[in-house]
C-alpha cells in the first residue's frame, strides 16, 4: 500500500508536471512556444527514437536484475523514475550535440544558470540525505536517492552543454 | 556534400551564419549543416535561403 | 535477405523517427502508469521480466504499425510483398502457445502473470501488423488507380 512517504513523493512530482503543463500553455498563449526549425525537428525524433532503444532496453536488464535478486532494489516510483530519468538523460544529450535542444526562441545561457541552481540543489540534498543515512531503508533505495541523481543528470547536460558552446565557438570562428 | 556555393553566396553578401541563419528563420546550426553537407533542407527551405541571398535554385543547389 | 545495409529515403526516415518518438512516449507513460500501479497494489501484478515484457510490448508494436501505416517499414530494396501465410502463422503459432500456457496454469504464478502472457501480446502485435499491412495495400492500390 501508499505509505505517507511515497504519496508525498508522488504528489510533488505531480504537482511539478502540472506545473511544467501551465507554464507550457501559458507560453503558448503569449505566442512564445518554443519554436524548431524542420532539422531540429527530425533530430529530436531521431533522439526520441534513441531514447525509446535505450528505455527499452533498460527495462528489459532491469527486470532480469529483478529476477536474479528476487527482489525490488528501489521502490516503484524511484525504479520507474531511474529508467525514465536515464533514458531522457540520452534524449537530451542527443539534443543538445545536434543543436536540437533549444529552440530559436529560448537563450541557452538563462537556461544553463537554471539547469545549475536546480543541480546544485539537489547535489545538497542528496548529500543531506547520505550524511543523515535516509538514501536505504529495508534493503531498498528510497525515493531521496532521486536527488543525487537528478543532480548527476542536470551535471552531465551543464557538461553536454559547455563542450557544444566550444565545439560551436570553433565552428564559427571557421567560418 | 559541401555546399560552397551556399557559402560563396552568403560571404559575397557579407553575411554570417548567424544572420543568414535569423533572416531565414532557422538555427545557426542548421545553415552549417546545409553547408558542410551534413543537412539536405526541404525545397521550402531551399527557397527562402535562395530569396534572402538573391539567387535561384539552381545557382546554390543544384550538382 | 541480403548483407546490404537498409535503406530508407528521408521521408521515411524522418517516418520511422517520428513513429520511435510516439513509441517512446507511450513507452513512458506506460512506465509512469505502472509505477502508480503497482503502489496502489501494494505488490507486483507480474513477475519481474514479465512485467517489463509485457509493458515494452505495446509501444513496440504501436511504432511498427505507424511505421506501415506511413511506409516507412520496409527500405527501397526491400519492396517484397509480405507473406500471408507467414504472418498468419505467427499469429496462430502465438496464439496457441498463449492458450495452451493459460490452460496449463502457466500464466499466472503467486497471483502474479508470467512471461507466458507474453504469447497473447505478440498474437495480438502480429494480429495488429497484418491489418495494418492490408489497410495500407488497399490505400496504396486506390491511390495508383487514380493517378
Amino acid at each position: 500500500m501508499m505509505n505517507d512517504m511515497n504519496v508525498s513523493f508522488a504528489a510533488g512530482a505531480l504537482v511539478g508536471i502540472l506545473l511544467v503543463i501551465l507554464f507550457a500553455l501559458w507560453k503558448k498563449r503569449r505566442g512564445t512556444e518554443p519554436r524548431y526549425d524542420e532539422r531540429q525537428v527530425v533530430a529530436r525524433a531521431k533522439a526520441a527514437q534513441l531514447a525509446l532503444g535505450v528505455l527499452a532496453a533498460l527495462m528489459l536488464v532491469n527486470g532480469f536484475v529483478r529476477e536474479i535478486l528476487q527482489t525490488a532494489w528501489a521502490g516503484p516510483f524511484l525504479e520507474a523514475g531511474t529508467l525514465l530519468m536515464a533514458a531522457a538523460t540520452v534524449y537530451v544529450l542527443r539534443c543538445v550535440w545536434t543543436d536540437a535542444y533549444f529552440s530559436l526562441r529560448e537563450r541557452p545561457k538563462t537556461w544553463a544558470h537554471i539547469f545549475a541552481v536546480v543541480m546544485v540543489l539537489n547535489a545538497v540534498l542528496g548529500v543531506v540525505s547520505i550524511l543523515r543515512g535516509e538514501m536505504v531503508e529495508n534493503g531498498l533505495l528510497t525515493f531521496r536517492a532521486a536527488n543525487p541523481m537528478l543532480a548527476a543528470m542536470f551535471a552531465v547536460l551543464l557538461i553536454a552543454l559547455a563542450l557544444k558552446r566550444r565545439k560551436d565557438r570553433r565552428e564559427e570562428a571557421e567560418t | 556534400m559541401k555546399n560552397l556555393r551556399l557559402k560563396a553566396a552568403r560571404a559575397a553578401l557579407d553575411l554570417s551564419q548567424q544572420e543568414l541563419a535569423e533572416r531565414v528563420g532557422v538555427s545557426r546550426q542548421t545553415i552549417n549543416a546545409i553547408e558542410k553537407g551534413d543537412y539536405n533542407p526541404t525545397i521550402n527551405l531551399c527557397l527562402k535561403i535562395c530569396h534572402v541571398l538573391g539567387k535561384t535554385l539552381d545557382e546554390l543547389f543544384w550538382e | 535477405m541480403s548483407g546490404e545495409k537498409r535503406k530508407y529515403d528521408e521521408r521515411q526516415a524522418l517516418s520511422r523517427a517520428r513513429a520511435g518518438q510516439m513509441a517512446f512516449w507511450i513507452l513512458a507513460a506506460m512506465v509512469s502508469a505502472n509505477c502508480l500501479l503497482r503502489e496502489i497494489l501494494g505488490r507486483p501484478w507480474a513477475t519481474p521480466f514479465a512485467e517489463e515484457v509485457i509493458l515494452i510490448l505495446p509501444p513496440l508494436i504501436a511504432w511498427r504499425v505507424r511505421c506501415i501505416w506511413t511506409d516507412a517499414d520496409a527500405p527501397l530494396h526491400d519492396r517484397q510483398r509480405r507473406s500471408l501465410g507467414l504472418d498468419i502463422a505467427k499469429i496462430v503459432t502465438s496464439l496457441l502457445l498463449g492458450i495452451q500456457g493459460i490452460r496449463r496454469g502457466l500464466t499466472a504464478e503467486n497471483g502474479m502473470l508470467t512471461e507466458e502472457c507474453a504469447w497473447l501480446l505478440f498474437a495480438l502485435g502480429f494480429g495488429a501488423i497484418l491489418i495494418a499491412s492490408a489497410l495500407r495495400r488497399r490505400k496504396d492500390a486506390r491511390e495508383e488507380a487514380e493517378e
